[in-house]
This record gives C-alpha cells, structure tokens and sequence, in this order.
C-alpha cells in the first residue's frame, strides 16, 4: 500500500518538484538542528522523524496538485469557449448580409417545424379528454361485405350479450347521441345530447361535480325516469352555476326533466360536444320497450373500457368469438354479423393523422434543406476565409481548437436562428390553425406549445447546428496550412469541399422539386373536387334544422306546422323559394335503409339512403331531373312513387329505362314504390366517392307526406347573400312557435366548401413549404456559384484577357450551374415518384404519378434555376483582367 | 474529527498572516510558524506542504520557482489578493470568536 508509488514519491515532473521542495526543507532543517549542536547524523534523523512520513506527505501534496490542474483545465477550455463566442458575434456583425442570411434561413425552418409540430402534437400526441384514453375502446356492430366491414350499430339486447359473454373489458356502455329542445327561462335552445346506458360514466371515470350520475335502473330501457344530468359549460350558460339546479325541473322537448347533477368541466361526453345526458330510461329519447328487445333494431354506439392487462388484440379476438357465437345463436338475426373493437384515439384521429404525417414529413424535408443550406453557406465561408485558418494552423492552433471555434460559430448562428424560429413557431402555429378545417383541428384541442414541441425543436437544432458546423470545420482543419499562405484563394480542400457543396445543392433541389410536385398534385386534386358539382346550385342556398317535438305536434299537426313554416319562409322578401325535408346534403343528417327489387330475394338487398321531399324540392335546390318527372302534388295522394338517383338508374337499369320500374322498400314483399323519375346525382355524403360502384349506397326520394320526419331541414333560396338569412329565418320560426329552436343555420355553401377544406389545407401547406425549399435551393445555388466564380477568378481573367467573349464566360457559369439544376431535378423527379404514393389518399382526380404536374414543376424548377445563376455569371464577366491578375 | 478541521483552519489562518509581510519559501514558512505559534507544527512538520498546496490551489497562494541568499533553488509562496482577502475575513472572525471565549471564561473566573 505504501509502496504503490516508486520510491521517492510520485513520478513525473510534479512529483520530483514536490520531492524537491521538501528534501530543501529536510536540508535547511537538518542545518538547523546542526546548529543548535547535534551531530550530522543526528540532525538528519531529527529532521526526518519531525517532518512526518514524507511517502504519505508527498502523496498527499501530489494529490492537491492534480486536483489543480484539473480545474484549470476547465477554466482554459471555458475561456477559450468565451473567446470564441465573442468572436463568432463579433463575427456575425462583420458580414451582416450572411449572418442574416444564415438566420433567417435555420429560423423558417425551426419555425415551420415547430408550428406544424404544435399541431400535431396537439391533435395526434396529446392525450384525448378521458381519463386513461388509451385504454377506451368502441365496439362496434358491423357486417363482414366483400368489401371490408361495413360499421352499423348494435341493438340493445346485442350490447348486453357483448357485455355478459366477455373478459376483456372492465367495463361496457351502450350511448347514443342526439338532440332535444331546451326551452323555458332563456329561450329555447337545441341541445346536443346523449342518452345513455348503465356504466356509461363509470367506463369513462367520470365523477360528476354536482349531485350525481345515473342509478342502474334509470338506466335501463325502457322506462319513466325523468331525470338529466348538466355539462359544466351548460350549467354556468343556462343557469349561471346556481347550485339549486339540482331542486329544479327543466323543459325538454316540452316535457319537465328533473336535473340530478352536472359534471365536471371540459366532460362533453363522447360525442366531444354534448351538453345534456338522459339516461336510456328516460321516455323522452330513450327506446320503447319493442325497440329495447329487438335484437334487429342497431342504432347503439357501445363505448368500453380494456380491462388491465388485455391487448388490444385480446379483446379483438374474445369480441370476434362472441360475435361467431351470436351468430349461431340468431343465424337469421346476425348473419355475417362481426364485432370491432377500435381504440378511441383510432375513431377520433382516423382521417387526420395520415395527412398530418405528410405534413409532417414535407416540414422534415424543409428543415433538411434549411440544414443543407446552412451547411453549404458555412462552408463557403470557410473557404472563403481559407488564409485566416491557415494562418491559424501554422501558428500552432490544434484541429481540436479550430474544430471548437467552427462549431462555437454555428451553434451561435443556430441558437439565433432557434429563438427567432421558435417565435416563428408560435406565430406560425396560430395561423395554421387558423386555416385549418374543424375536421382536423377538433374542438377540445388547445393549441399551446408545450415542452415536448420545445425538446424535439431544440433537439432538431443541436443537430442541424453541429452538422452544418461539423463539416466546414472537418474540411478546414483537414487543410495543409502551406499552400494557403502563399496567398491563393483556393487552395487545398476547396476540391473536396467543392464536392460536397455540389451534393448539397443536388440534394436541396431535389427536395424543393419533391415539395413542389406533392403541392402540385394536391393542387390538382383541390381544383378536380371543385370542378364536381354537387347535384344542386349551393351559391344562394340557406339551410337550417328544427325538431318539432311529439307532444307539440301530433298527427297531422306536424304536417300542418312544417308547412306553415315553408309557406311563411317564402313570403320573406328576398327569398325566391324555400322547401324542407327529412335531410339536406351535405349536412350529415342522411339515414340509411334497404330496398329491394322487384322479385329479389332478402339476400339481395340493398342499402340506400332516403330522403324525404316535397314536390318543390328539386326546384328550389336546383336539381335538374334528367328522366321521367319530379314527384307532384298530385303524388301527395298517392305516395307510392320515387324519383330515384342516376346513379341508381345506371347500376341497376343499364340497359333499360328506370322509370316505370318498381322498387320494394324496407322487405321483399314490403310497399311497392314505382319510379316515375330519374335525377341528377346529388352529393348528399362527400363529393368525391364513385356514385355508381357497388359499395356505394344510392339515394332515392319519396314524398314527405308518406314519411314524415320530426327533424325538418329547411333549405331556403334568397336572392342575394344568403349569409344574411339567419336572423329572418330565426325571427319567423320564432313567430310560429317560440320553443322551436332553430339550428344549424347556415349557408349551404359553407357545407360544400367544408368538403373541400381537408384538401385545401394540403394544398396550401405543401404549397408554402414547397416555395419556402425552392427559395432556400435557390440561395443554395447562387451561394455556390457565387463562391465558383471567386475562386476561379483568375481562370476567368485570363480567359478574358485572351480575348473570350462576356458571353462565353456566361456560359460557363451558368452551365455550372445547370448541371447541377439538372442533376437536383433528376433525382428529385426519382424520389417523387416514390413517395408520392403516400398521398394517394389525399389525390382525386390525379394520378400520384401525374406527367403534367412532374413536367410544369421540372420546368418551373429550372427557370428559378437559371435565374439563380444569372447574376454570379454577370459578376464573372465583370471580372477586370488586370486587376484580379495583379492582386492574387 | 472537528479536532482536526479545527487545527486545519488555524493552520491555514497562520500560512497565511505568515505570508502576509513578504513570499517566503516552504522552510521560512515553517520556520517562523515553529517559532511564533506555540506548536502547531508539533505533531508533524510536514503538514506545512499539503496545507501550502491546498492554499494555492484555492487561489490565496501562488509560488514560483527562485533562489535563496545560499544561492539554493526553492520554492517561494506568496499572498493573492485574494489571499489577502480571506486572511482579514479569518481574522476578525477568530478575534470574534476568541472574544467572545474569554468572555465566557472571564465570566466563569469572576
């Protein structure tokens, strides 16, 4: 243990300096001691057992002197740390014009990144409003087509064998979603609501904040509970948090509910809107007793809860054994009947994040090229600035050092970039919401950046910082500092770095053109969906909802009601028509059933969409009808007819005339209804799906008067500005009966361009983060060419001074130039045609492979192109002979 | 052992007024610590140089290699000012300290 060291201390030079001071103290004390009268021998023995054990003192000394050092290390790398920042500002202040370039490149692209990553976060990463939302689940009733399952609902008595034959899930809960008419103190309202089953707040963890939730038996269908319980939102608007709200009746549908809680904030139910719960016991939405035991009656959502330790894949197993047993159980009932079970985060995000991940991936492109560019503008700076590091070298500075000193420059340059990005990001992300359609952006989302968006941003920077950093300084310090300092700009390392400036650009241009052809396409995908008519002239259409509830209106006072409510709407000045229905297009409010053909068998159904219309319909909504004739007044007394869609016509009449045809509705043997015309398509669901293919469901109309629905679209023509109708509309309702809320009131035109917003956003992202790359190519090929026609300056001068033409060293630059252009635009058209498969599902009307949209953006790629290099071709010609021969 | 954190922090208090006129060399140091403190050195001498380099280390002390009047190479140690700092911060603290023992022990005599 003492030995460990070799005699006399520690080795080295710190060790014999150590050894050194105390054999001086040992000699000067020994002469002491001599001094005061002992012999030589005594004196040194004396000395020696007063100091100590020298060994361990030594040691000891050598330890403290270590720990010195050490620290002052630290302290030389911090200040050579401090001095290159200082001059990397210094720096950024002398050539303002490349720092500011630099910047605000790395910021658009830290800024693009983090806006469109806010909003993904916020609409795809961040948790749903529930509790434990990764364990929620729907099951949902589907049949098992040809064509993938087609999702229906589930019947009551479905929903309770589901929930007693499994494992997998802690708990299950049927909900349906709905309206009712809120009226009294307030005036009336419509409500979004849900009437739901046993378990239904229980499966979602919800504790209700005043009062409290639904008791098993109220639950259960059918049954006379009056009962309802408030979301906060409703409480603080309708009844300013009063906590009596609880002792109080309110009026629904014209029918006094007791309220026995309100829940807690932001719960707005599955639906994400709904403000009002009943539970399935309540006569006022809930089942009647034949639709509570009709196993054949599927209209429930069934909402569950994975119990701890199944997978996912579990549950779907257990639910698609369950589902083969009904089957069995109810052969005729629950033929090809299946079971899915759909994460929540699957249902609410299912359209969204396929687009978002493009986006996503289009804004990874931008920072790619922000970080190429940068990288390539450092480097020729760094070539640029070839004698200064030169001189560095050969004053003994190491390839450590002068590696420190690049990577100090850009991650200053970078983190300037980082916080004007950042602040971009914040502003960007605002406008981005802004434009996006309430499709992708859903209510409950709030878009704040959090934490997460700041570490994948910063982390995104350190990277890119040190990367464009890393390689100028890599090629730089490779540098022999010989050739330099004779004077020549270019020098050693210029061909390599010359090399890789060229693949930056390559790659940049690439990439622009791989933004630019999936803007182009999502272009022409945009104008094909507006180039589809919808079936009617939406322009001066005004649209509203009313539900005429039950105990108001019974029997033939529905009839008399709805069409007293047309007749007043068309007197209003300034409205040239106006007609209802049981649904209006594009409103969401289409219900599906089956028809039958003429002697068709009950395998052979098919499922269709009805919509219920009076004689004026077509005309008010300007549908033309292609066959046959619009049904009549004269039909009112005989309901038996239907004008059916040409789609309709088509698949199942090719060869023959539809009209005079018969069709059977809801049974094979069910009412004959025979078709007296065809009409023009309309697009009732989405504008874009094929009309005529087999899985789609065709439309037909019949008279209202046959099936009168309680939920009435009213669809109203005005002259001018139908935006304007709303408070009409509302004013005349109201004069008729002021507990009938109107709703959803607005322009039909505003539904048609809904469908179109999702590819709009597309466009317009892809659109802008395809000219922001372009730019930035740009700056990346003139930044190039630029720093050629320096260094080949004297090339060029003796060129000239032989006589070559401006125009021939035009030439020459901008064919540099071009060649690189080119080989960018090869490559880019490659990588297009890969990947722009990942849009397909964004594409209508537009191949992903699409020869115009490749060759108008190739074409505009090199124009920007050529333009780049025009202006580092007029400066090589402008190159003075004399003046560039004599100064190198 | 707070005996020995103690002993520490005299010692370094008593390098450092040592210091305080001129730079001396280890054996100076020790010499004049030997003579005027009453023994702190007693037990082993040699804790002079461990406590020299940890002064100096800490920035109160620097040294530098010089000549004796004997002509002899030695190290010679002298106050920062820092060093100087923290010796009249340690003084008044130990004259407070010792103040306020003797009033407790003149208290007790009385």
């Amino acid at each position: 243990m003492r030995r460990e060291l070799p005699p006399g201390g520690p080795a080295g030079d710190s060790g014999r300096e150590v050894r050194e001071e105390i054999d001086f103290y040992l000699d000067e004390r020994a002469k002491e001691l001599e001094a005061a009268g002992l012999s030589p021998e005594e004196a040194r023995r004396e000395a020696a057992r007063a100091f100590g054990d020298v060994d361990r003192i030594a040691r000891r000394v050598h330890r403290i002197r270590r720990r010195r050092e050490r620290e002052e290390g630290v302290r030389k790398v911090t200040g050579s740390i401090v001095r290159d920042l200082r001059m990397a500002f210094r720096g950024l202040g002398k050539h303002p014009g490349f720092s500011a370039v630099v910047i605000g490149t790395l910021a658009l692209g830290i800024g693009a990144v983090t806006a469109v990553f806010t909003v993904v976060n916020a609409t795809l990463l961040r948790a749903l409003p529930f509790d434990d939302a990764d364990r929620l689940v729907f099951v949902q009733g589907a049949y098992d087509a040809s064509d993938g399952p087609a999702i229906r609902g589930a019947s009551i008595p479905e929903a309770a064998d589901w929930e007693q034959m499994s494992r997998s899930f802690e708990a299950m809960a049927p909900v349906d979603n709905t309206s009712v008419n809120l009226t009294g103190d307030g005036g009336a309202e419509r409500l979004s609501a849900q009437q739901v089953g046993e378990g239904f707040f229980p499966v979602l963890r919800v504790e209700p904040l005043l009062g409290r939730t639904f008791t098993p038996e109220e639950a259960t269908p059918p049954g006379d509970h009056r009962v309802a319980v408030l979301s906060e939102a409703l409480w603080t608007r309708r009844y300013a948090r009063d906590r009596g709200v609880l002792e109080r009746t309110i009026e629904l549908n014209g029918e006094p509910v007791q309220v026995v809680g309100v829940l807690p904030e932001g719960f707005r139910g599955t639906s994400l809107q709904a403000d009002i719960w009943l539970p399935m016991g309540n006569p006022l939405v809930g089942p009647s007793a034949d639709r509570s035991q009709n196993r054949g009656s599927r209209w429930l959502g069934v909402v569950a809860r994975l119990a701890p330790d199944v997978a996912l894949e579990q549950a779907r197993e257990e639910m698609a054994e369950i589902a083969a047993r009904l089957e069995e159980l109810h052969p005729r009932m629950n033929e090809d009947r299946i079971a899915l079970v759909t994460p929540f985060r699957d249902v609410y995000m299912g359209s969204t994040d396929t687009l978002f991940l493009v986006v996503l991936g289009a804004t990874g492109l931008l920072l790619v090229i922000a970080g190429a560019n940068v990288a390539n503008l450092l480097l020729v700076r760094a070539l640029g600035r070839g004698g200064e590091i030169r001189v560095r070298k050969a004053l003994g500075a190491g390839r450590a050092r002068l590696l420190g000193k690049f990577l100090i420059e850009s991650l200053t340059l970078t983190g300037l970039g980082a916080v004007l990005g950042l602040g971009l990001g914040v502003a960007g992300s605002r406008a981005l919401a802004a434009v996006m359609p309430p499709s992708l952006l859903p209510a409950y989302v709030e878009l704040t950046p959090d934490l997460t968006v700041f570490l994948v941003a910063a982390g995104l920077l350190a990277v890119t910082g040190i990367l464009a950093g890393l390689a100028p300084a890599l090629l730089a310090s490779g540098a022999d500092p010989a050739p330099g300092l004779r004077g020549e700009g270019g020098g050693t390392g210029a061909g390599r770095s010359s090399r890789l400036q060229s693949a930056l650009v390559v790659g940049e241009v690439a990439l622009a053109l791989l933004l630019l052809v999936g803007a182009g396409l999502m272009t022409r995908s945009f104008r094909a969906q507006l180039a589809v008519s919808p079936g009617f002239d939406a322009e001066e259409l005004f649209a509203f909802r009313v539900t005429l509830p039950a105990d108001s209106y019974e029997g033939d006072a529905l009839q008399t009601a709805v069409r007293e409510i047309d007749r007043r709407l068309e007197a209003v000045p300034g409205v040239s028509g106006a007609t209802f229905g049981s649904d209006a297009p594009l409103r969401g409010s289409s219900s599906a059933s089956y028809i039958y053909l003429e002697g068709a068998s009950a395998e052979d159904r098919i499922r269709f969409y009805i919509h219920r219309v009076p004689p004026d319909w077509f005309e008010t909504l300007g549908t033309r009808i292609v066959q046959g004739r619009a049904l009549a007044v004269s039909d009112l007394e005989n309901p038996n007819v239907t004008v059916i869609g040409r789609a309709l016509a088509e698949r199942f009449f090719p060869n023959e005339s539809a009209v005079g045809q018969s069709l059977r509705l809801f049974r094979p043997e069910g009412d004959r209804i025979q078709i007296v015309g065809v009409a023009e398509d309309v697009r009732y669901r989405d504008l874009t799906s094929d009309l005529t293919a087999a899985e789609d469901d065709p439309d037909i109309y019949v008279t209202w008067d046959s099936l009168p629905s309680r939920t009435v679209e009213f669809v109203v023509r005005a002259e001018a500005n139908p935006a304007r109708l709303e408070a009409t509309v509302r004013d005349v309702v109201g004069a008729f009966d002021p507990e009938l809320p109107v709703y959803l009131a607005q322009p039909l035109d505003r539904n048609l361009r809904g469908q179109t917003a999702q590819t709009r956003f597309g466009t317009l992202l892809l659109g802008g983060f395809g000219a922001l790359a372009t730019f930035l190519a740009v700056i990346g090929l003139y930044g190039v060419l630029s720093f050629t026609v320096d260094r080949r300056r004297r090339e060029i001068a003796v060129r000239m001074a032989v006589g070559a033409e401006a125009s021939s060293v035009r030439t020459l630059v901008v064919g540099g130039g071009l060649k690189l252009a080119l080989s960018g635009l090869l490559l880019g058209l490659v990588a297009s045609v890969l990947a722009s498969r990942s849009l397909e599902a964004f594409l209508y009307g537009v191949q992903p492979v699409d020869i115009r949209t490749y060759g108008a953006v190739a074409l505009l790629m090199l124009a920007v192109a050529v333009s780049a290099t025009w202006l580092p071709a007029l400066r090589a010609t402008r190159i003075d002979p004399q003046k560039a021969l004599k100064v190198e | 052992m707070s005996g020995s954190d103690l002993f520490t922090g005299t010692l370094d208090l008593l390098i450092l007024r040592v210091l305080r006129e001129r730079p001396l060399h280890g054996y100076a140091v020790g010499k004049q610590l030997r003579e005027t403190s009453d023994g702190v050195l007693d037990v082993e001498e040699g804790a002079l140089y461990p406590a020299l380099h940890r002064l100096e280390r800490k920035g109160w002390l620097c040294s530098e290699w010089g000549r004796t009047e004997t002509n002899r190479r030695a190290k010679f140690y002298r106050l920062t000012p820092e060093g100087r700092q923290q010796l009249e911060a340690e003084t008044e603290r130990w004259s407070d300290f010792s103040q306020a023992v003797q009033a407790v022990l003149g208290g007790l005599g009385r």
